[in-house]
């Protein structure tokens, strides 16, 4: 299957809730798990790099795909064995939407789309949202509330809520705000880590099982 | 008696009297002022540029007078004078030349399939490849399509404070 991480902007935390959903997934599935950075900043495949240096074990390997100029799966056949696999290949995007990722976010299975109630960012995924309409994408699509603050009021959340709810599943559990997440590395989720993003990610497992009438 | 007739009538005179003075002097003096807004006035003016003002509807702007067309025809120096008739055959071969470039891919073609039609194959894969680039370019401009409709389908539909809530109008 096809997990992709990805949102038409930058710094919703889409890297950070990748790796943290990586790393959580590794440790609760019994599955092989294959990440991906599709993102030509390569915030993913670095990390993962300097992580070789820890301790503890590996967890998973990254490739880094979409360096050269060349569209990736051009040959088609590898993207739809990635698709039937049994294996978990995660995908991570960069925060632009560009023309190479058509392919992939047509043919993923779950799209997880974190995003803030910020204005732009709002207004961004809105964007998103309208463009794997218009590429007839086939993927389910998830919102994931990202550096959520419960003790504030987004005056905004109700009205975004149902206009979200419309296109895909909106977890209820928001990953909250926490600095702890700042810290993660692609070996470990350390207990703050986890406790920050278990609840999300629980609900976000339930709901693959779920549409895809397996257990991770 | 005798005196509040007098009185009267001294009253009526000094008004008619005042009448009289009303009328010989500051009557005059207004029509006086009359004539010399006549003098003023724009007639002479708008007489005098009346030649030149005249109205101008949407035909004579149709009407315009623009370059009909531009000389498409290149320019030959003469320095080649005395030497017509050789320019003329140069000029001749290479049409005929360029014209006969022009065939002779359509006739490669053609002679391939007849002799060696395992090899048109590989014509064609050519010409393939040398399609792709355009074909990359125009999925490029479907995208950025694509994007600008994404991005132009979203409505903002309440402003909280700030807060803003957008939805999808696709």
């Amino acid at each position: 299957m096809i997990i992709t991480f990805a949102t038409q902007k930058g710094g919703t935390g889409k890297t950070t809730l990748a790796i943290a959903f990586a790393n959580y997934i590794s440790a609760i599935s019994e599955r092989k798990l294959n990440v991906f950075d599709f993102d030509y900043q390569k915030s993913f495949y670095y990390k993962w790099k300097d992580d070789e240096l820890s301790e503890s074990p590996k967890l998973y390997e990254v490739e880094i795909i979409g360096d050269d100029d060349q569209q990736p799966f051009a040959d088609f056949e590898t993207l739809i064995n990635l698709k039937d696999s049994d294996e978990i290949n995660l995908f991570d995007l960069a925060g632009t939407l560009d023309a190479k990722y058509s392919d992939l976010l047509i043919y993923s299975d779950f799209i997880v789309i974190p995003f803030e109630y910020s204005d732009v960012s709002v207004k961004s995924t809105l964007v998103f949202i309208n463009m794997l309409g218009l590429l007839e994408s086939e993927a389910e699509r998830v919102f994931i509330r990202s550096k959520y603050d419960k003790g504030y009021k987004y005056l905004n959340q109700e009205g975004m809520d149902i206009e979200l709810k419309k296109f895909g599943m909106l977890l209820e559990n928001p990953v909250f705000k926490k600095n702890a997440l700042q810290k993660i590395d692609t070996r470990k989720l350390t207990y703050e880590q986890k406790y920050g993003v278990r609840r999300s990610f629980d609900e976000l497992v339930e709901y693959i099982n779920q549409t895809l009438k397996i257990t991770l | 008696m005798i005196k509040i007739s007098l009185c009267i009538l001294a009253v009526y005179l000094i008004y008619y009297a005042g009448n009289i003075l009303y009328d010989l002097f500051l009557k005059k003096e207004r029509e006086t002022y009359k004539e010399e807004t006549e003098e003023f006035s724009l007639s002479e003016i708008s007489e005098h540029y009346e030649s030149s003002v005249m109205n101008v509807g949407i035909e004579d702007v149709e009407n315009l007078n623009t370059p009909k067309s531009f000389s498409k025809n290149q320019i030959h120096f003469d320095y080649t004078e005395g030497k017509d008739e050789r320019q003329d055959l140069e000029y001749l071969r290479e049409k005929f030349e360029s014209e006969q470039d022009l065939d002779e891919p359509v006739q490669n073609k053609t002679e391939n399939t007849k002799d060696f039609p395992s090899t048109n194959e590989d014509n064609q894969s050519s010409v393939q490849m040398e399609s792709a680039p355009s074909i990359q370019k125009s999925n490029k401009d479907k995208w950025h399509q694509m994007l600008n409709l994404a991005e132009t389908s979203v409505q903002l539909i309440a402003n909280n404070d700030g807060y803003k809530t957008y939805q999808s109008t696709m």
